[in-house]
């Protein structure tokens, strides 16, 4: 019994380090093009951290209603499904551009350099990052549901692994956009 | 409108086509219910509800739904209303965190391992803190921890579990950063791989420690007021992770390099 729960532990564990290890090996890659960004530490952990809020709770809303049968696994125009992806794509939007003007805000304070550029980056990578990760839930939801998984039991390392890898690469393509 | 409509019959529609008494009329009565429940404030305890589940066996969950996303409730603005003070308290501690980080900003972009390592030592709390809180509260409600919790050999057995699993996981992330690290084409060093290692063990650690601590007595606290838990624990544990690996993590980096 301890075995299987430490093993089943470690699993979920392992999966979630190794979406880290490579976002972390990602930002090693180009450093040199994000540390010419100010206060680009102090908004890089909320918004890896983002990631994994937006979209896990959207996951965990849409398998309730695949259980509860007020959603099928399937892209179909469907209240519910529309209303949670916008919500997940104005969510992401705003907790970036939160994410942008508290890190620039911070950086004048502290630091005492003012600049709006990574209010724009922050936006821009929201943006970027939502359109990718989102429609990526919505179909492993559907995928695993379809397969006769829980999608509960999975999708938490999924969104873990995608988000971080997804996250930095849309930061990156925010910073050379500019 | 008529798209609303059409959205309110599946949740509620479904919910009546499984419930035999349909045909004889009492799907009716069993509509009208429903609809009650919907108007119902969610502050206050829905009898009607309760009546439903325990008369017609729909789960509180699926009533629930039905009321949530009916048709008169705007989802997109709903779920805004609820998701958008938690994700801004995040972002918020998570900045504090990054400011932190920002005063050693030199050493983690000159090390490289250190910058490897940081976002999967994030992720590894982070699900240190959720696994904790989630498996404790199952406990509790199991009736596997007492008054005198430190007394429980289920507890005991916990505890002993995430342990291992958190020396385990550090020492994975910490060799894998060196190894990719050096395969980037950082030059190795033993003693900055030493350095690596220790930081991580003893951030997941501490913090597996500062976790566990308040997952057990926050949980029993919630418990004996009969709150659930999950609903405070998770976000409370998972925030202490955010801020706390930072924190630990600056301070450590501080310290050896």
């Amino acid at each position: 019994m301890e075995s299987k729960t430490l093993k089943e532990i470690l699993t979920a564990e392992f999966l979630s380090v190794c979406g880290g290890l490579i976002a972390g090996t990602l930002l090693s890659a180009a450093i040199d093009k994000l540390y010419l960004l100010p206060a680009i530490f102090i908004f890089l952990p909320g918004f890896l951290e983002m990631r994994g809020g937006i979209s896990g709770s959207l996951a965990a809303r849409l398998t309730s209603g695949l259980f509860v049968r007020a959603i099928k696994p399937e892209i179909k125009k469907s209240r519910i499904l529309y209303g949670n992806i916008i919500a997940a794509i104005l969510l992401a939007i705003l907790v970036s551009s939160c994410l942008g003007i508290i890190a620039s805000v911070a950086n004048f304070a502290v630091f005492g350099e003012f600049s709006l550029r990574i209010v724009f980056v922050a936006v821009i990578a929201g943006v970027v990052s939502s359109t990718i990760s989102i429609p990526l839930t919505v179909f492993a939801v559907f995928y695993f549901f379809k397969r006769g998984n829980d999608p509960n039991n999975i999708i938490g390392p999924y969104v873990t692994v995608t988000g971080d890898i997804i996250s930095i690469l849309s930061l990156l393509a925010a910073v050379m956009l500019v | 409108m008529k798209k609303k409509r059409k959205a309110e019959r599946t949740v509620m529609d479904d919910i009546l086509y499984r419930i035999d008494g349909v045909k004889d009329g009492a799907g009716k009565r069993l509509k009208r219910k429903l609809k009650k429940v919907i108007k119902h404030k969610r502050s206050k305890h829905s009898r009607t509800a309760h009546r439903i589940h325990r008369e017609y066996k729909i789960s509180h969950r699926t009533l629930f739904y039905m009321k949530e996303y009916s048709a008169k409730s705007n989802v997109p603005l709903k779920i805004i209303k609820e998701s958008w003070k938690v994700l801004v308290l995040t972002a918020v501690l998570s900045s504090l965190g990054g400011l932190r980080l920002t005063y050693i900003r030199e050493n983690i972009v000159t090390i490289m391992p250190l910058l490897i390592v940081m976002p999967a030592l994030m992720d590894m709390v982070g699900s240190f803190g959720t696994i904790t809180s989630s498996k404790f509260t199952n406990m509790l409600f199991f009736h596997m921890v007492t008054k005198r919790w430190w007394k429980s050999r289920e507890l005991q057995k916990l505890f002993i579990i995430l342990f291992v699993a958190a020396i385990a996981a550090s020492l994975f992330i910490g060799f894998m950063s060196n190894i990719l690290a050096y395969w980037m084409g950082f030059p190795a060093s033993s003693s900055i791989m030493v350095k690596v290692l220790m930081i991580t063990i003893i951030t997941a650690v501490s913090l597996f420690g500062i976790i566990f601590s308040v997952s057990v007595i926050v949980g029993m606290y919630l418990y004996k007021k009969k709150m659930d838990p999950n609903n405070f624990l998770i976000p409370l544990t998972t925030a202490i992770a955010d801020l706390g690996s930072l924190l630990i993590f600056s301070a450590l980096v501080v310290l050896m390099f």
